[in-house]
């Protein structure tokens, strides 16, 4: 198991320079990069196949796995035989509601941009060790869902890159038609990373994580917040428009400030409960600060689900 | 100047376009987007403007800029002191065909008619359209009075015929368009009974327009007429004659008159028209009216003439009493004779005989061609039109002559007789396939229908030359079209009469032969006509019409052989054949061998030369329309209410609970042309224009 050293960790992630680079690729891999090189050790190093016996060379077989070490030793010629871990399929969901969109003045990116960013980071962690990835999302103005068929393939990789790249966030009520797309689409028993913000109303959203479980799934969500939303640190009256109705309000936020987080807190407390009764690890994301905590919880889930 | 003036109404609203841009680019201020909203409550802040102007200079550069150019636009429609309230719009229809001559009527009506635009009131907008052969309009409503009723003096009489509906049709279409709160139609004419008729149940077109009909109808009308002359030529011991038929129209007493037939200038004869035995001369009679009868009659003369020149005459009926002296002259010609030549491969006797020197002196040649005698063809020798029958295609010899004959551009008459299937394979090659059922018709026949306006068939849509309803079949090779048309068909409903598309050179095929034993045309007295009208036709003679009416349209067809890019159109003198004084010649361009134009509104000869030729390519008779001579009128025709026109009941209601006259739109005194043209318009739309530059340039500015 992979040794995480926190404030290694802090100190190779720079909020200024992820919001300077502008694809996800460079994004994704700036954060793989970092969280990788803060470990003692690679967690992925020899993780996705395992060791299983020796057995003698036959002529055809691959040099690559001869055991030069042994035959160093011994001056025998033997193959190390791997076992292969099993396939996992991941199914990566990303939220594109309109209240995605929104980034506040100490963000590195929109909670979207955010949410891409640790999804191709997860991604490519997980091509990496074999899992077949996958992925499902919204694209306006269409109806209909994205979805990319799980794959293991290299190439999976740019296929997802591609989708993600340029993908908006608009529209409501989004979350929780992803989220009965989710319950038709999979079959097999998946992982499910889920990025979204949550802002909708819980109803319809407990119901579906429900039958989510009932099928079996394991689900990861990864709720990605702004600080603005956690701390409402506004303090001159200004217009407030709904990012996904349009709707206006006139707000004094000294005022309006103590209800405000009040009410947050029970927004907040209500799916912390839900997840919990659910038993599905909840990660709160903040788009300010580094997201290493997301890739821990997932690396810790991932091998509990080994 | 009215709010309700579509101009400036969508003025009006221009006028919030800047003030929309202006305040739709400001941004708001403290405007901030926000995920949770549904967390926060409305809070009763007192609420920024942000509809607010920003910049209130721009601002007003784009109104004044606006306002400058609507001003601009609606210039011409500002009250002033030379505008006008219109309380009535009115179109005058004046009748300018030829029975409106009658008794001078055409001068009482344009003279009073030019009388009433220049004293009406000016609240009154006044159109004019004159009645020819066709509707033209002389004077908008928008146009000046003076202008108008010069327009209307400078009218000439004319000698065409149009039907009321045309002008009727105009002059709502104008009023359509018009300010006045009362509309009118004004009908100046001498209201011909038959101008009535054309269009009689058309759809209602004149709703809520009034229609005055402004002349009393003539009576006791006293007419003597020539209409439709008829010329020919016919050779009778060896000489070349002329025979010409006109119809006399008669009506009301008539004093003694004359008809003088004249040849080039050259009177050749004189014919008394007794007023008793007027009636008794006449071949056919017909009473239109009780108290005014219309009796018809046809006056004839020959003389001798050259055939090998143009026959150019008039007829003219001189006698003491006649209200229309317009229809008392007709115009007649006749091309001269082109001798031409056939050949005949043909065992008919009646073919033979038909086209013997003796039947068809000076009009064709013949040259038969025995069963075994050679057929030889040279630039000299060549004939016009080949007639053969088809059991002669058995000869291969027979075959290539015809084929190579059609592709030379000359014309081929073939009477089908037999098939056999190197015929069939001919006739196929010819776009003419043979049915397989030759089953014959048990009873004889006759045409069941003729494609009358075939050029072969038209002259025979009189019976002048005979009825061609009086021809039976007996026998006929049963014949389909695969790429030819079908010209005649017998009762049973096949084609006994096609034109190939063969070749360059006509091919009319004759589905029997002229033998007793298929047909008993060749003793009908259509035969000889109809024989030389065909030959005629595939020899490539022009076969357009000649005779028109004045100011007819007319689509000439260049003549096989002719080549020209222009034709001239131009009076004819008969004496010396030459250009007459008096009409502007006309030149058109041709296009595809076509020329397009319309005849001068007199009758008389016109020549056609083709690009300035001195010699001529056609003479043209243009003749007045019978119709015009009928002077029978209707001055409460009920076709007026079929076409919608108001009641004076209804229309006086309307004019009543309709708005006041001064509530509606005005019109201007001045022409919009007049208007645009005045400096003032100028100067505000140039300034208008300046400013909305500079509003640019500073807007570009501010966003920077």
């Amino acid at each position: 198991m992979a040794v995480l050293e926190h404030d290694r960790l802090i100190e190779r992630f720079d909020p200024k320079v992820m919001s300077l680079l502008h694809t996800l690729d460079m994004k994704a891999r700036y954060l793989v990069e970092g969280f990788l090189d803060g470990m003692h050790r690679s967690p992925f190093h020899g993780i996705s196949v395992e060791f299983s016996e020796y057995r003698d060379y036959q002529p055809g077989d691959d040099l690559r796995h001869l055991d030069w070490q042994l035959y160093a030793r011994s001056n025998r010629l033997c193959i190390k035989k791997y076992t292969q871990e099993t396939n996992v399929r991941v199914y990566v969901v990303i939220d594109t509601s309109g209240s995605m969109k929104y980034r506040g003045s100490k963000a590195w990116g929109s909670k979207l941009e955010v949410s891409k960013t640790l999804a191709v980071a997860l991604t490519s962690m997980m091509l990496r060790q074999n899992d077949a990835v996958g992925l499902l999302t919204h694209r306006e103005p269409s109806d209909a869902a994205t979805f990319i068929r799980p794959s293991q393939k290299q190439s999976q990789f740019n296929t997802i890159i591609q989708q993600l790249q340029d993908l908006p966030a608009a529209g409501s009520g989004r979350l929780s038609d992803l989220l009965q797309h989710m319950i038709r689409l999979i079959h097999r028993r998946s992982i499910v990373l889920f990025f979204s913000d949550l802002q909708e109303e819980s109803a319809g959203i407990t119901e579906a994580f429900q039958q989510l479980k009932f099928l079996g799934h394991e689900c990861m969500i990864f709720q990605v917040l702004d600080r603005d939303e956690l701390e409402f640190p506004f303090s001159e009256p200004a217009v407030f428009r709904d990012l996904e109705n349009g709707e206006r309000r006139m707000i004094d936020p000294t005022g309006a400030r103590t209800n405000y987080l009040k009410r947050f807190d029970a927004f907040m407390a209500e799916y912390r409960d839900l997840f919990h009764s659910l038993e599905m690890p909840h990660c709160v994301v903040r788009t300010d600060t580094e997201p290493w905590e997301a890739l821990t919880l997932f690396l810790k889930e991932r091998r509990r689900l080994m | 100047m009215s709010l309700l003036f579509p101009i400036m109404a969508f003025g009006s609203l221009l006028v919030g376009v800047p003030i929309y841009l202006h305040l739709r680019r400001r941004d708001e201020k403290n405007l901030v987007e926000f995920p949770t909203l549904r967390f926060l409550d409305d809070q009763p802040v007192a609420r920024a403007r942000p509809m607010w102007p920003r910049n209130w200079p721009l601002m007003l550069l784009r109104i004044i800029s606006m306002l400058l150019l609507i001003a601009a636009f609606t210039w011409p429609y500002f009250n002033n002191e030379q505008t006008v309230l219109v309380e009535e719009s009115r179109v005058y229809i004046l009748d300018n065909t030829l029975s409106a001559q009658t008794r001078a009527g055409f001068e009482k009506s344009r003279n009073r008619l030019a009388d009433e635009i220049e004293s009406s009131g000016v609240g009154i907008q006044v159109g004019v359209i004159e009645l020819g052969s066709t509707a033209q309009i002389m004077a908008r409503l928008a146009d000046g009075k003076q202008a108008a009723a010069l327009a209307v003096r400078n009218m000439a009489p004319h000698s065409e015929r149009g039907d009321f509906v045309d002008a009727f049709r105009t002059a709502a279409e104008m009023l359509s368009d018009s300010l006045g709160a009362k509309r009118r139609i004004v009908l100046l004419s001498d209201c011909q009974a038959n101008q009535w008729l054309l269009d009689a149940n058309s759809p209602p077109f004149l709703k809520n327009i009034e229609v005055e009909i402004a002349n009393a109808p003539e009576i006791d009308i006293a007419n003597l007429a020539l209409s439709t002359p008829r010329a020919r030529r016919v050779t009778r011991d060896g000489d070349s004659w002329v025979e010409v038929g006109v119809t006399v129209t008669l009506q009301g007493d008539q004093g003694p008159s004359e008809i003088i037939f004249r040849d080039r200038g050259r009177e050749v004869e004189r014919v008394q028209l007794e007023p008793a035995s007027n009636k008794d001369d006449t071949t056919s009679g017909q009473t239109d009216v009780a108290d005014n009868p219309i009796t018809y009659g046809t006056a004839f003369a020959q003389w001798k003439v050259n055939p090998s020149e143009w026959t150019a005459g008039d007829i003219t009926l001189e006698g003491d009493t006649d209200d229309l002296a317009g229809d008392n002259r007709v115009f007649f010609s006749l091309a001269p004779v082109r001798k031409g030549k056939v050949e005949l491969i043909v065992d008919s006797l009646f073919l033979r005989r038909a086209l013997s020197p003796e039947v068809m002196s000076n009009r064709w040649d013949t040259h038969n061609v025995l069963e075994d005698s050679p057929i030889i063809r040279s630039a000299v020798t060549a004939p016009d039109v080949l007639c053969l029958e088809s059991h002669r295609l058995q000869s291969a010899d027979v075959r290539s002559t015809v084929r190579s004959d059609l592709s030379a551009g000359r014309g081929v008459i073939l009477f089908v007789d037999k098939i056999t299937p190197l015929i069939s394979g001919f006739l196929r090659e010819m776009g003419i396939e043979t049915q397989a059922s030759q089953q014959q018709p048990t009873e004889p026949g006759t045409f069941r229908y003729v494609y009358a306006e075939h050029p072969i068939f038209a002259p025979f849509r009189t019976t002048e030359f005979g009825d061609l309803a009086e021809v039976d079949f007996t026998n006929y090779r049963r014949l389909k079209v695969k790429d030819a048309t079908s010209l005649a068909f017998s009762e049973a409903g096949d084609p006994l009469i096609f034109e190939s598309n063969a070749g360059p050179g006509r091919l009319i095929v004759f589905a029997f032969a002229f033998d007793r034993s298929d047909t008993n045309w060749p003793i009908q007295p259509t035969f000889i006509p109809f024989l030389d009208q065909t030959l005629q036709y595939v020899r490539g003679e022009s076969t357009t019409e000649t005779f028109f009416e004045p100011g007819e349209s007319v689509v000439w067809e260049l003549p096989a052989g002719t080549q020209a890019e222009n034709i001239v159109v131009a009076p004819l003198d008969p004496s010396t054949m030459g250009i007459a004084d008096g009409i502007d010649p006309i030149i058109v361009e041709v296009d595809d061998r076509k020329a397009r134009f319309a005849l001068p509104p007199q009758s008389g000869h016109f020549s056609i030369r083709y690009d300035l030729a001195d010699s001529l390519g056609a003479i043209l008779d243009v003749n007045p329309s019978p119709l015009e001579s009928e002077l029978v009128y209707e001055t409460e025709p009920r076709v007026l209410e079929n076409w919608g026109r108001s009641p004076d009941d209804a229309a006086s209601e309307l004019t009543r609970t309709d708005k006041p006259a001064s509530d509606r739109p005005t019109a201007i005194s001045l022409s919009k042309m007049e208007a645009l043209q005045q400096m003032n318009w100028w100067y505000i739309l140039s300034a208008a224009m300046a400013l909305l530059m500079v509003e640019t340039i500073w807007g570009v500015q501010q966003d920077k």
